[in-house]
């Protein structure tokens, strides 16, 4: 028990610590680049004042912070809830089945090769200036990651317990659903995971074209031209925020309780 | 009535790193009666489970054919339910829904599953221990798992492949005493691998020692039918002598890598 509490109160030091880095860092290049170029570099302290000042419902090009907030967070999510579905299910298809991933993975591999902002040309052709082309983006970004990850999943899963479900007589969705997906959890959560980390990264470049001028991405973007930092940095500092909360409160617990509740920790 | 019959089966692994091939199993024929409890023993890596998997659907013969009461085999089925030397239950399902797994797919009704997954649990000597996790249960716990899953499915035959092996005397000895008692109430016919002499004496009402191909089968042993034995006996004793002698003698097969590499010939 004491030494659980210890480990706990270290744990919060870390983090603290960790967060500490960050300011400082933020605060020393803030300075730096103030007093050399003259330019008004946003500081944390400034942040934080214009973060609670757009947090307390001012408007920022012409909504609030909330709704810029919510857009990105509802794009974020179509876009990986498409990519997921789809890349799960194909990895798993073409993971069982080798010609399928011999004849696509390459394909994949090339996706995952393309920067985010390469897309925004293919998405303008696609499907014009819009939410389809941002949604696209993101989909993209999160594709390649999820089905690599399913894939090399489905190739690790020991040949025994596939031998054990076909002798025990289970019938395709049983063996897909019951077999491979578990057996491949541990890596299609992080499949998930880099997933979802690419696609909220590539919402600042997917809604530069975005014709509703809503998100936050747009906010940071027309930062150009309204010269409005601080309200640029504020918007960061939420993406921030989001992706590291989905990464730690999401991701984190749920990779923990697949890994003890499997026992896979034992036999590693 | 004849449950097993191997007639004239080869088969050959090939080594794609070497490019070479590897003669596991040459010309292997064997007839196993219905409710026959045999043993395969030799050395590791002479084609003891090859013969196994084959019987199993997992591998397909080069040449020959295997037929299960009368009809060739197509694939792993049911019918021929496996116990493989690790548990193999699935980590991420109950002990109980393990168990539960292959009647979901022969789609028995709820009511009826439950049944069955309490009373083979009961059978093997672990009631009510149906909601714990396989990482939950020792070894010799878990091979009981594994045993009850193959039972539940009710097959006309159980393929056991070195499943106690992994385990300590012990456990092992109180394991083989187990499943003597389990088959004595419903005989099925056994194909049992192992590479431990007393265990195969202790077992089977037949031994075969299978050596390094080309001359795979190289002896067979009857024993007498009587059950229990004693693992002491004096006859025990000079059988298990016998034929420690005669796996003495054999030379050591197949290098483990290779073997493992076979196996992965799938159907």
């Amino acid at each position: 028990m004491i030494k659980s509490s210890l480990r706990k109160h270290s744990e919060l030091i870390y983090v603290f610590a960790a967060a500490f880095l960050v300011l400082i860092l933020w605060f020393f290049v803030a300075s730096v680049v103030t007093w050399l170029r003259d330019v008004p570099f946003p500081t944390p302290l400034s942040t934080l004042r214009r973060l609670f000042i757009l947090l307390n419902g001012e408007l920022l090009l012409e909504h609030s912070l909330y709704l810029h907030t919510f857009n990105s967070l509802l794009r974020w999510l179509i876009g990986f809830v498409i990519a997921s579905f789809s890349g799960l299910i194909f990895g798993l298809v073409a993971g069982w089945w080798k010609p399928l991933a011999r004849i696509s993975m390459p394909t994949v591999h090339v996706l995952q090769m393309i920067p985010g902002l390469a897309w925004i040309p293919v998405a303008l052709l696609l499907f014009g200036v819009g939410e389809a082309s941002t949604v696209f983006m993101i989909t993209m970004t999160a594709f390649a990651p999820v089905v690599i990850n399913v894939v090399a999943g489905v190739r690790q899963i020991d040949e025994t317990y596939i031998r054990a479900a076909r002798m025990l007589g289970l019938n395709r969705y049983m063996f897909f659903s019951m077999v491979l997906l578990p057996g491949a959890l541990p890596q299609i959560l992080s499949g998930l995971r880099i997933g979802l980390g690419n696609g909220w990264r590539v919402l600042v470049a997917a809604e530069m074209i975005v014709g509703s001028g809503s998100g936050l991405g747009y906010a940071i973007i027309q930062s150009r031209w309204t010269l409005d930092f601080t309200s640029a940095f504020s918007c960061l500092v939420i993406i921030c925020l989001i992706g590291l909360a989905v990464e730690r409160l999401i991701f984190l617990p749920l990779e923990r309780r697949t890994i003890e509740v499997w026992g896979l920790q034992r036999e590693q | 009535m004849t449950a097993i019959s191997y007639q004239q089966v080869s088969k050959a692994f090939v080594n794609h790193q070497q490019g070479s091939v590897v003669q596991a199993l040459s010309n292997i024929s064997l007839d196993i009666a219905e409710n026959e409890f045999v043993c395969l023993l030799g050395p590791s890596g002479c084609g003891k489970s090859t013969l196994l998997n084959l019987l199993a659907g997992f591998l397909k013969p080069d040449t020959g054919t295997i037929d299960f009461f009368g009809q060739p085999i197509s694939g792993p089925s049911p019918d021929r339910g496996v116990v493989f030397q690790e548990a193999t239950l699935f980590p991420w399902f109950t002990a109980a829904k393990n168990i539960d797994l292959g009647l979901e797919a022969k789609k028995l009704p709820t009511a009826e599953r439950q049944r069955i997954v309490e009373e083979i649990l009961a059978l093997v000597g672990l009631p009510g221990k149906g909601h714990h996790y396989p990482h939950e249960l020792s070894g010799g716990m878990r091979q009981r798992v594994a045993l009850a899953r193959v039972l539940a499915l009710g097959p006309r035959a159980l393929l056991m492949d070195e499943p106690f092996s992994a385990l300590d005397n012990n456990t092992r000895e109180r394991l083989q005493d187990e499943l003597l008692r389990i088959w004595s109430m419903d005989k099925k016919t056994v194909l049992f691998v192992t590479h431990n002499v007393e265990e195969a004496v202790y077992l089977a009402d037949r031994i075969v020692v299978i050596g390094p191909s080309p001359e795979s089968i190289r002896t067979e042993i009857k024993l007498d039918g009587t059950r229990p034995r004693s693992r002491t006996d004096e006859s025990i004793r000079r059988t298990s002598e016998q034929l420690r002698q005669l796996l003495m003698d054999l030379p050591c097969c197949l290098a483990p890598a290779l073997h493992q590499k076979g196996q992965n010939d799938e159907h």
